[in-house]
């Protein structure tokens, strides 16, 4: 089918056909004037011949008249297993510089289902031990969960993320989907070489659709990383999937939506919001008898934990990391605030009794140590009483202790990184809390792995 | 009678003026980002849509002086610039035509305005240090080449100075410069731009000025023509920065077009691509791969804070945007602590690793040792017992404080930097007076220059801290404070 671009405002262009109109999500083509290939998405119709579509490479340069070619379906892009290792766009298309992967199965990005025909499957608990204390200690990362991590700018998000994969790719030889939302490049860049670097490249697929890239791209990159991932899932593999940042998918879609000229909800936000979000949080689940475990970035714009994205997406979510600027300013990473962060796997039944209690245990002198935190600015150390004094001393250390150099951020800390099993971190945690490190300065816990 | 092709140019008549934004019609094979011209003058405007009637226009003049009906013709299919080195010492508007009374510019070569970042393996990790001459930067929040780092804070902290002590410390480097001036007064600029002189720095610095007194659409396009200049430098193999001073002024002015368009007002008003608006700058900023010449392109953005708030909507954005921010802090400002950079809050996520071994071995632990001194000073209001270890540290932070303090426009070279921390890792400046401390640190250089000259150019020529350089630099600090009787 063959239409022509009628009007255009930034990314939105309406397209005139003829005779037929292609279908939502179909996938058109057109060149822009410098003779650069143009792929736009169908979002809607408007009027009878015509249909208003959004751009998923950038509309600079289209030309009022110009030609545009229906391909007749969804976005397809290839399967994972075919690109491992290397790096694609929103399309499937190669941007790492070497030719696409000839003669292999194509999927598209979106299955449109008029009627439900699967029931979700249940997942038994499993632990996936990540090696990083604090994590697998109070918010343990389970097979099938989706867990956010969840921060302002700058807090250490990334840098988490790259340590998880490194680290589980590395132990538990899953196959891994890495989408970047909506993020830096140089970050794609680098993700590449540390991988290779750390030699888990080989079971890495990634995609980017960053954020010099149009709100088309960017909204839809999280669907070509989760077909990606259901790609490996159809193979009966169970694999690791994270989005950075999840965030960027919801600002893209609202950037959509006021271009577009709907009317906009809480904050400026898009009416769909959560239909957007459940939509993407419900594709990623058990099938095809294989998990995928998504660990997602949140972005928490303005640092308000509060706004209508973030709390949309929590609410989709098993567990949630939060990052604190409180924690950074005082040096403790990773900055992930246990008294905000919460976990729904964190009962006996499914850790078992001791690693349960010991976790309680750090979380009540972590909230004590809050409190009496505040105290001591006022009145000082030396009027607490000998029991809370303990407790404060203790919470110090476990606070220290909880810190860790990370493996793929040793170039900034110039420390080595460190994979501390999960018995050395509840048994390191009994210790101090048993007061066996009593006499022992607090630094001395400070960003190392296991207690010697 | 057959009229010759090129000589028939698509053209519209202005239909309708709607507060800042024209509406033409005609041209009906008008193309987006086109450049239209007002017909028998040299003012120009930009396509930003077009439905089946009309087409959209955004003017980089001011609208009041044009008449409905008036006709414009295309300039430009494609928004191309311009570019060379013949911008180098000059300032000119968004659009590149000179500002300062000189010739017009003549470059064949053109390059998009509104370019393509480069993609993922297009680029390659950032490993060398851009130096800036400012220690606390050098050594603590260390710039990378190609990487984008934030200015951040209140009205009148600083920011500005930080930028331009950079530019400064540029000279002789080979390093060209762009200042982009944004939405700010034009008296303030010719302030900037006497600095520029003074220093010397405007011989390899171009200027890009909108200031207040533009229209909204040069306002709107002056950063990407910056970020396009700054581009040439980079592809052609060199290093290259660019300042944005600033873009919350940019931000308010997209708003103000956007609202004027009609478009859906989202937090604090702003539009939903308020994000996108600076996230597709920004990342133009970068190190391009070996294969595409390995140029580097610095980004220097900066931002004001309203009473110190970091956490506001288009800063918080741009901090998550850029690779780390530099933070001033109008307390510190006002306490005489310049320049006045909170080190607590300021960051650089390239890191350590892209400095050079000796800087990085000097540097280490300061930020841990600043913060927990700083943190100390707050406790001493209420304790007045100190432990040994404690008064320690304080004493280590008392000196470490008087060694980041720098005037403007005084960059401090490399090798100094290195010589001075190097001398405070020895423990040399705690034991000195604050008199002491002040002295060694203004004659550590003279000092060093002409009495071992082929000490710092050995440290310049390795920046690696050898066993032996180590040992003639401790005993070069003796020599230093035993004839200039610092103590």
């Amino acid at each position: 089918m063959k239409g022509r671009i009628v009007a255009l405002y930034g990314p939105v262009v309406d397209v005139q056909f003829k005779e037929g109109l292609p279908r939502i999500y179909e996938k058109l083509i057109t060149y822009n004037c410098e003779g650069n290939k143009v792929a736009m998405e169908v979002s809607g119709y408007c009027g009878e011949d015509k249909v208003r579509c959004i751009g998923i490479s950038p509309t600079y340069g289209l030309r009022r008249g110009d030609d545009v070619e229906s391909t007749g379906g969804p976005i397809a892009i290839p399967d994972a297993a075919s690109i491992t290792g290397r790096i694609i766009n929103v399309l499937g298309v190669p941007v790492d510089g070497k030719p696409s992967p000839e003669n292999v199965e194509h999927f598209p990005i979106r299955r449109v289902m008029l009627t439900r025909k699967e029931a979700v499957g249940v997942e038994e608990p499993e632990m996936m031990v990540t090696g990083i204390k604090v994590l697998d200690l109070l918010f343990p990362l389970m097979k099938g969960s989706k867990s956010g991590i969840v921060g302002g700018a700058a807090l250490g998000k990334s840098v988490l993320t790259l340590e998880i994969i490194n680290n589980i790719t590395k132990i538990l030889k899953c196959p891994c989907v890495f989408c970047g939302a909506g993020e830096r490049t140089r970050e794609g860049n680098e993700l590449f070489f540390e991988l290779e670097a750390a030699g888990v490249l080989d079971r890495v697929a990634m995609t980017f659709g960053q954020m010099n890239e149009s709100p088309g791209a960017r909204f839809e990159i999280v669907n070509t990383g989760i077909t990606l991932a259901e790609s490996f899932q159809r193979k009966g593999e169970d694999v690791l999937l994270f989005i950075d940042n999840v965030y960027r998918y919801i600002q893209a879609g609202s950037e959509l939506s006021t271009l577009l000229g709907r009317i906009p909800s809480e904050s400026g936000y898009q009416a769909t919001m959560v239909s957007e979000v459940g939509e993407v949080h419900e594709r990623i689940r058990r099938q095809w008898g294989a998990s995928i475990t998504s660990v997602e970035a949140v972005y928490v714009p303005a640092d308000d934990l509060t706004d209508p994205a973030v709390v949309t997406i929590l609410a989709f979510l098993d567990a949630s990391l939060v990052f604190s600027r409180e924690y950074i300013k005082l040096g403790l990473y990773p900055a992930i605030d246990p008294l905000r962060s919460a976990s729904s796997f964190m009962s006996a039944v499914i850790v078992g009794d001791r690693h349960f209690n010991v976790g309680q245990e750090v979380k009540r002198v972590l909230r004590k140590f809050e409190d009496l935190s505040r105290l001591v600015a006022i009145v000082g150390l030396e009027e607490l009483s000998d029991s809370d004094r303990r407790d404060f001393e203790r919470a110090k250390r476990i606070r220290s202790f909880l810190t860790q150099p990370f493996f793929v951020a040793e170039a900034y800390t110039g420390k080595k990184g460190q994979y501390v099993p999960l018995e050395q971190t509840i048994q390191g945690c009994e210790k101090i809390l048993r007061g066996d490190y009593d006499d022992i300065p607090e630094d001395r816990l400070y960003m190392v792995g296991a207690l010697e | 009678m057959t009229i010759p092709l090129f000589e028939v140019k698509d053209s519209g008549r202005i239909k309708e003026i709607k507060e800042g934004i024209l509406l033409l019609e005609g041209l009906p094979t008008c193309i987006y980002g086109q450049i239209l011209k007002l017909v028998g003058i040299e003012a120009y405007g930009m396509v930003l849509g077009f439905d089946e009637r009309l087409v959209s226009v955004l003017p980089f003049f001011p609208t009041a002086g044009v008449d409905l009906g008036q006709e414009m013709i295309v300039d430009r299919e494609f928004f191309r610039l311009p570019v060379g080195e013949s911008y180098l010492g000059r300032i000119v508007s968004a659009l590149g035509i000179p500002m300062d009374g000189k010739a017009k510019i003549k470059e064949k070569e053109t390059l998009p305005v509104f370019y393509e970042a480069p993609g993922v393996m297009e680029r390659q990790p950032l490993t060398d240090l851009f130096p800036t001459g400012i220690k606390i930067l050098d050594t603590m929040i260390p710039v990378g080449k190609g990487q984008r780092e934030l200015i951040l804070g209140d009205r009148q902290t600083g920011k500005t100075a930080i930028a331009l002590d950079t530019i400064i410390n540029q000279k002789g480097r080979g390093v060209p410069c762009v200042y982009c001036w944004i939405g700010g007064a034009a008296a303030n600029l010719a302030k900037v731009l006497k600095i520029l002189t003074e220093s010397g720095a405007i011989e390899y610095t171009a200027v890009i000025s909108a200031d207040a007194s533009s229209s909204m659409g040069e306002q709107y396009l002056a950063p990407y023509v910056a970020a396009t200049l700054g581009e040439y430098f980079m592809q052609k193999g060199g290093d290259s920065l660019v300042v944005f001073d600033d873009l919350t002024k940019h931000a308010w002015m997209y708003r103000q077009i956007s609202l004027l368009m009609g478009r859906a007002p989202g937090r604090e008003a702003y539009p939903g691509d308020i994000f996108y608006l600076h996230s597709q700058l920004v990342e133009r900023s970068g190190r391009l791969s070996e294969k595409l010449g390995g140029g580097s392109m610095t980004f220097l953005p900066i931002m004001e804070t309203l009473q110190g708030d970091i956490t506001g909507y288009v800063q918080s954005n741009m901090v998550s945007m850029t690779d780390g921010q530099i933070y001033l802090n109008s307390e510190l400002f006002n306490e005489g602590f310049r320049p006045a950079i909170d080190i607590g809050l300021s960051v650089s996520r390239i890191g350590g690793k892209i400095q050079p071994p000796a800087l990085k071995e000097v540097s280490k632990g300061l930020r841990l040792g600043y913060l927990q001194y700083t943190e100390l000073l707050r406790l001493m209001r209420l304790r007045t017992k100190m432990s040994d270890e404690a008064k320690e540290k304080m004493r280590r932070g008392e000196a470490l404080t008087t060694m980041l303090m720098q005037g403007v426009a005084k960059p401090v070279e490399l090798v100094e930097e290195v010589m001075l921390f190097f001398a405070f890792s020895k423990k040399v400046l705690e034991i000195l007076s604050p008199e002491g401390r002040i002295k060694f640190q203004n004659e550590l250089m003279k000092y060093a220059l002409e009495n071992t000259p082929e000490l710092v150019e050995k440290i310049k020529e390795k920046c690696d801290l050898t066993p032996e350089i180590q040992a003639e630099l401790t005993s070069m600090f003796g020599d230093l404070c035993r004839e200039k009787e610092i103590f």
